[in-house]
């Protein structure tokens, strides 16, 4: 009976829930899904994490290659962010160049390390001029269920976590870069952005950590990027219902608890993966 | 070339760092430890992860749905740009061996006008990402309750410098010497797909193809394991009382 009442009438069927200030899959309203990380499972990868929201699932894994540095910025290495939605996530996504929200997703990435200062780009260089590195972020989403950002932002700093750079030196005779596999460093990482994200129904309920399913039946989204000193570094807010600022404050507040939840997963995770070793 | 607007954009050309360190040899444990997991995507009508000695792939299958024309098996495998050691690699056209190794398995005329599609995707590559994935792929249509004939299992061997066998290689080996790929419908004990590549001459080829079908053999219990234990997590308890 619920699951035809649900499949013809999907808005009543979640009103219904949300009149009770909970949700079908018997969440409150600012709770998340749970919360999965597993870091270093790629060992092909120079840095990789796995992130899981619930079901949404983001694999990111880090590869750092050698690039010459553009001319007006000689000692600055690259981050390149790609974020990949195949149709073995959903069926929604068709195979060939990236779609409209792969790219979405990807720029909004990019803007995330740009505007957190996450990482200098400084840091990434070997040596000024000639030679830098090139930090190929590559996200490849494995099953899509909703709230792809948070996913997408939690594998990606896990993953910079447990990138190792080998040492490089150069060669003073010959110009040629020597590497040193058994001597690694890892990242200089000075922030750590975490995001959270909103679906707004009905104008008036703030649902935390929407499902794909509420994703489409809302009728605004928001997704709010902190760092650890409570500082904002990006909103996303595309269209959609319009907020008070009362309302924004509230999300505010609601993230920065999601960021402290989410550094102390990490930090544990890296702490079990160090025990093992 | 214009640049690609969709993507972010990084420099025109990169190099990998291992370019510049001395190559070491590596040699594979045999035979190496598998891992098999069936029904684990949420949207996917069907999937599948296989893991075998670092070698990890991930596999899902839509449908079926309504297309014109005949079934038809759609399969695309593609290689995640981390998955390898070295250069990055881009995707090679190993679909279409994946489709003609699945398509005797799957019972086509069952499904007229309707499309199946299978989508692989090798997150790490330590040697045999293809066979693995013909393993994967057959275990998630399976999984889809898609009618078969009988479940297509991969194997892979490589002969290396020397002239001897070596079942389940490494990249690396697979790199150096000749190989061949098969995949096998152990009850119907038929070979369904059969690649060699490098060079192979009289008896040899003959008996690694009998020990690629051995290691088929030897895969497809733990295949029927997992579908077993995938099948069992979809029923749910019987309600006592």
């Amino acid at each position: 009976m619920a699951a035809g009442f649900k499949t013809v009438e999907p808005l009543e069927y979640y009103r219904k829930f949300l009149k009770e200030s909970c949700r079908p899959d018997g969440r409150e309203l600012t709770q998340f899904r749970t919360t999965t990380i597993n870091i270093g499972s790629i060992t092909t990868a120079d840095g990789s994490a796995l992130a899981k929201l619930g079901n949404c699932t983001v694999i990111c894994g880090i590869k750092a290659e050698f690039a010459a540095p553009l001319a007006d910025t000689p000692s600055k290495g690259y981050i390149v962010p790609n974020v990949e939605l195949t149709p073995l996530c959903s069926s929604r996504f068709r195979p060939g160049p990236p779609g409209e929200e792969a790219q979405m997703a990807s720029q909004f990435i990019a803007d995330v390390i740009d505007n957190s200062q996450m990482i200098l780009k400084e840091d990434l260089c070997i040596s000024s001029g000639k030679l830098v590195w090139v930090l190929y972020c590559d996200f490849i989403c494995l099953d899509y269920d909703g709230n792809l950002l948070d996913t997408c932002v939690c594998a990606l700093v896990a993953a910079l976590r447990n990138v190792r750079l080998p040492a490089v030196k150069i060669n003073e005779d010959t110009g040629l870069a020597e590497v040193n596999l058994k001597t690694t460093s890892p990242l200089k990482i000075l922030k750590h952005p975490i995001a959270t994200s909103f679906a707004v129904f009905d104008d008036t309920f703030l649902l935390v950590d929407p499902t794909g399913e509420e994703e489409s039946l809302a009728t605004g989204l928001l997704t709010i990027v902190m760092d650890e000193d409570e500082r904002l570094c990006s909103i996303r807010k595309p269209g959609g219902s319009a907020l008070s600022p009362e309302k924004l404050q509230e999300c505010i507040s609601r993230a920065i608890t999601r960021h402290k939840e989410v550094q102390s997963l990490v930090n544990e995770v890296l702490e079990s993966v160090k025990s093992e070793k | 070339m214009a640049p690609d607007s969709r993507r972010v954009r990084g420099p025109e050309e990169s190099q990998s760092p291992l370019l510049y360190v001395p190559c070491s040899e590596a040699v594979a444990e045999v035979p190496r430890a598998v891992f098999a997991r069936a029904g684990l995507l949420s949207q996917a009508s069907g999937s599948a992860y296989l893991e075998m000695g670092g070698t990890k792939v991930l596999c899902a299958v839509w449908g079926p749905r309504g297309a014109p024309g005949r079934c038809r098996l759609q399969c695309e495998l593609r290689w995640a740009p981390f998955s390898r050691r070295g250069p990055r690699s881009s995707p090679r056209q190993a679909g279409l061996l994946l489709q003609e190794s699945l398509e005797a398995a799957v019972r086509l005329e069952r499904y007229p006008r309707a499309e199946l599609a299978v989508w692989a995707l090798v997150l790490e590559e330590r040697g045999c990402g293809l066979p693995l994935a013909v393993s994967a792929a057959s275990l998630a249509l399976a999984d889809a309750g898609i009618e078969m004939y009988d479940l297509a299992v991969g194997g892979g061997l490589s002969r290396g410098p020397g002239g001897q066998l070596q079942p389940d290689p490494l990249d690396t080996e697979e790199e150096s010497g000749a190989t061949v790929y098969l995949s096998l419908l152990p009850a119907l004990n038929q070979v369904s797909g059969l690649v060699c590549s490098g060079e192979w001459e009289g008896d040899s080829a003959v008996e690694a193809i009998k020990l690629c079908m051995e290691g088929c053999q030897r895969l497809y219990p733990v295949l029927q394991q997992s579908l077993v234990k995938a099948t069992k997590r979809k029923i749910p308890e019987p309600q006592s009382g």
